[in-house]
């Protein structure tokens, strides 16, 4: 009798669902975008620390981005909007990839058109190149064809931390928002 | 003295549809630029470029996703439209990329703009100002 109750646990065990996978690419655990030390457009430095308790997630892009950038800052108040009440718990940083071009009233200004409740870091001009590398994310200016103005190729991956500040999952920027609003649920209900 | 050459292309047979852009902010000088580019006629046509008074500089503009890097480059030789066919600058795709704005764009505006074709020649667009916000 007792043998078959633990074959039965085997059974049973061997039978258990394993966790869904989430939409987005988990990464718990990497090595990478653990940390940051940002300042905000008021000027004042933030970490991570600062988001505990929040779902943040984080977003690198410029203010001269004419396609991109809007359309994934769009959408990712779109995504806080679908949360329901649990959208309050999420916070979006837009990290700025030209702080040359986006001072800090222009940074926050373009943000807060898309909800009031984004957030924009703008990096020192010479503090970018490490900030950037810290995500093993990459930001290259491009000349546009007549040399007077400048784009930037720049990493479109949003991160994504729980509550607790750890990096939990990557998306691509057009990953649609009701997959990216399922896996943040989970990450809320898991905290 | 008369010269009739290209007068039977330039029949009107472009078509904008649904021509649109995002509101921007105080101190943005760039927005995108998307519309339905519908061919009629017979024979192919090719959108060259494309101007505006309030954007001083404005390119046609590819979107690339490369393994997670978003990469911009200006189309080379303008934007082919075949004969009877529908062309979308859509985001994330092929757009006008509006630099140099002269003001903010308002949500709720209409901005003129011209687009020059290599046959069907100067054609005049109004370009709806929807809200950053709400426009994907």
């Amino acid at each position: 009798m007792r043998g078959i109750i633990i074959v039965l646990s085997v059974i049973l065990a061997a039978c258990a669902p394993p966790p869904l996978p989430f939409n987005a690419t988990e990464i718990t655990g990497v090595s990478y975008g653990t940390q940051l030390q940002i300042p905000d457009t008021q000027g004042k430095s933030r970490s991570l620390a600062d988001f505990s308790g929040k779902i943040t997630v984080v977003f690198f892009g410029f203010t001269s981005c004419p396609d991109v950038c809007p359309s994934t800052l769009m959408r990712l108040g779109q995504l806080r909007k679908s949360l329901g009440a649990d959208g309050a718990a999420v916070q979006v940083i837009l990290v700025t990839v030209d702080p040359e071009r986006d001072t800090a009233s222009r940074l926050d200004a373009y943000v807060k058109n898309f909800d009031p409740s984004f957030i924009g870091l703008r990096p020192e001009p010479a503090a970018l190149e490490s900030v950037v590398k810290a995500f093993h994310a990459i930001a290259v200016k491009v000349p546009t064809a007549d040399g007077t103005d400048y784009t930037i190729d720049h990493s479109s991956t949003i991160y994504v931390y729980d509550q607790n500040t750890r990096m939990r999952l990557i998306a691509q920027a057009d990953m649609p928002i009701e997959q990216l609003a399922a896996d943040l649920r989970r990450l809320i209900a898991d905290s | 003295m008369f010269v009739y050459v290209g007068i039977a292309s330039a029949e009107p047979n472009i078509q904008i549809e649904n021509a649109r852009t995002r509101s921007t902010a105080p101190g943005q000088t760039v927005s995108g630029g998307y519309m339905t580019l519908i061919n009629n006629g017979p024979t192919a046509d090719r959108l060259l470029s494309v101007s505006a008074s309030w954007a001083s500089m404005i390119e046609i503009h590819h979107t690339r996703m490369d393994g997670g890097v978003m990469r911009m480059r200006e189309v080379q030789g303008g934007v082919p439209i075949p004969a009877n066919s529908r062309v979308e600058l859509k985001p994330r795709g092929m757009h006008l990329m509006l630099m140099q704005l002269a003001a903010p764009l308002e949500a709720g505006h209409s901005m003129p703009l011209l687009l020059q074709f290599e046959k069907a020649g100067a054609v005049k667009v109004s370009l709806r100002v929807e809200a950053a916000g709400q426009m994907p």
